[in-house]
């Protein structure tokens, strides 16, 4: 019971992205993605979520296994993501993207419905986009425009339509930009809760200080290869931060323990 | 019952309303529920001239509802699928191919693509092959307008081909071609509607079909795709749908503009994005608003002449500053 990444290359028009990648995230961990701009991550995040081969949002990519002996694929709860319908894949997988872009004006209720309605489970769609808007303190919000809501409030609210979806796996890209201190902080909660009721959370960020006060597991990435992965305590170590992101930092510890980084 | 509940109870009410009071009025005055009950009970050898007069009326507001709600459609899945508020047959060049098409049969009635494939498969030819082209220029032209630019653009050229046409038309048939280009609704009989039915009735079907993936695919492509929806082949059947129904129309009523572009706007306003409310809405709402115009129009009698308006003149006249206003509010959000 896992989702697996094996040997995973993808490329954006023959240039790589990913070089062999390995990932496995269990069921219950909260994992984050960290790596300088460029490194992969997005592009891992949605490998994981079987968007790669499609090509979608504008980039011709593809997940490819050209060079290795191993082919490229992804597991899920042992069952191959190619070979899963669609819909079975997004009951099991849930994604949220950087950007999302309503064509139209959507209700902040439409829009979390829009999660409900893929979810396996069947129970009343007003109740479960009710439980998802108060899993991220936006219930004020149901009624309002989502071109209305300031940023942090628009995050909010395409996290709770994610979680709406209750997905078994959930993969975010960057969902703490554009929030204020006290609501990364709650995010983090909520992802803490559902990793405490079995879910397996993957989160993209650049924030790493809230990855090392969150995550179970960090996995660093750097020009499509992993340089890094473990305890936040295991990669926040001097010589592998600085030979990916340079040395202009340092390298703290808070009192519970887990690695602060601080730019100078 | 919500408020996009309640949007489509007072558009299929407006839509029923439109088909049972339609034939009753007209510039003529009969005794429509008499002759509504004579032209369903008695054999068409009875009939007096009143009947008849019903039952051209009905034709003509079957054919104009039929008319007006896939156009209507068209309009609500090109906006969705294109991401784009002021998409719609007519805006894209569409209906102008279409146009282009049942005119060229309507001109040379004898030429081997008119007696192979009639006006509407001519006009659906031409209007598939213009969306592909509108899509195709739009998406290298790189710009968030060029896909209206790309539209305004082949709206010149196949404006540019119809007059062509005109010009090496025989003359005996420039007035047929005339009364079409202005675009009506006049139909003799009931089959001439019905003979447009599964046109329209088979992509409205179908789009209520995938609903649902049109919702996920108007907030976010990549998300949809995330949530299980196949894009590609949404996108597709989608244009595929409207390209149908808007050629299917314009080969059979002329062209008529704006309806595709009206009706959705109005609509969505009071269902939110839930398509299946949102097309059966705009079908009947679209249906009533073209039978309504074409009432107006065959009442008016214009500078004098006792013939009445081609409700294509009408919708044009209401439509454009609509347009307008629509594309100014937009740039100024």
């Amino acid at each position: 019971m896992a989702l697996i990444g094996c040997a995973l290359r993808a490329g954006y028009g023959g240039c790589a992205v990913l070089d062999g990648v390995d990932f496995r995230l269990e069921p219950g961990q909260l994992l984050c993605l960290l790596g300088p701009n460029g490194a992969g991550k997005s592009t891992l995040a949605r490998a994981l979520c079987g968007l790669l081969p499609a090509g979608v949002g504008g980039a011709v990519a593809s997940v490819t296994a050209a060079t290795s002996t191993q082919a490229s694929s992804v597991e899920v709860d042992g069952d191959r993501l190619a070979r899963l319908s669609p819909r079975a894949r997004a009951q099991r997988i849930g994604f949220l993207p950087q950007e999302i872009e309503p064509s139209f004006s959507f209700r902040v209720s439409e829009a979390v419905e829009l999660g409900a309605r893929v979810a396996a489970k069947v129970s009343p769609q007003a109740e479960s986009v009710t439980a998802a808007l108060q899993a991220v303190d936006a219930e004020h919000l149901a009624d309002r425009r989502l071109d209305e809501l300031s940023g942090g409030e628009r995050r909010r609210v395409l996290l709770a339509s994610v979680l709406a979806q209750q997905p078994k796996y959930l993969v975010l890209d960057e969902p703490t930009a554009m929030l204020d201190l006290e609501h990364q902080v709650q995010l983090f909660e909520v992802l803490r809760a559902r990793c405490d009721a079995g879910m397996g959370v993957v989160v993209v960020t650049h924030d790493l200080n809230l990855a090392a006060q969150w995550a179970d597991e960090l996995v660093l990435l750097h020009r499509g290869r992993i340089a890094a992965q473990g305890t936040p305590q295991r990669v926040f170590v001097r010589e592998t931060l600085s030979s990916v992101f340079g040395s202009r930092f340092q390298l703290l510890e808070t009192p519970e323990g887990r690695p602060v980084l601080v730019p100078r | 019952m919500n408020r996009s509940a309640w949007t489509l109870a007072v558009s299929l009410l407006a839509g029923l309303l439109a088909i049972v009071l339609g034939p009753l009025a007209g510039s003529v005055s009969i005794d429509g529920w008499a002759e509504a009950a004579r032209w369903l009970s008695e054999p068409r050898s009875e009939w007096g001239p009143d009947t008849a007069i019903f039952e051209l009326r009905l034709s003509r507001v079957l054919l104009a509802f039929l008319a007006g709600g896939g156009l209507a459609c068209a309009g609500a899945v090109l906006q969705t699928l294109l991401r784009n508020g002021l998409a719609t047959p007519y805006t894209l060049g569409v209906a102008s191919a279409g146009s282009f098409g049942a005119f060229l049969v309507l001109a040379f009635p004898a030429a081997w693509f008119a007696s192979l494939l009639g006006a509407t498969l001519t006009a659906l030819i031409c209007a598939l092959g213009s969306l592909g082209l509108v899509l195709a220029l739009a998406r290298r032209s790189q710009r968030v307008d060029g896909l209206l630019l790309a539209g305004v653009t082949l709206n010149f050229l196949f404006g540019a081909g119809v007059m062509l046409v005109r010009y090496l038309a025989d003359p005996l048939r420039l007035a047929a071609m005339e009364r079409w280009i202005l675009g009506s609704v006049e139909a003799l009989h009931p089959s001439e509607a019905w003979a447009l039915l599964p046109w329209i009735g088979l992509p409205v079907l179908g789009l209520v079909a995938m609903a649902g993936d049109l919702d996920q695919l108007a907030f976010d492509e990549e998300l949809a795709s995330a949530r299980g929806v196949t894009v590609r082949r949404v996108r597709g059947l989608g244009l595929l749908a409207a390209g149908v129904l808007t050629a299917a129309t314009v080969a059979r009523v002329g062209p008529i503009g704006f309806v595709g572009l009206l009706v959705p706007h109005a609509i969505r306003a009071g269902t939110g994005l839930r398509h299946r409310m949102l097309i059966p809405a705009c079908f009947f709402a679209g249906g009533s608003l073209l039978v309504v115009a074409d009432l107006a129009a065959r009442s008016m009698s214009v500078g004098g002449r006792n013939s009445e308006l081609p409700v294509g003149i009408l919708t044009a006249l209401i439509g454009g500053p609509c347009f307008l206003f629509l594309l100014l509010r937009r740039s100024n959000a």
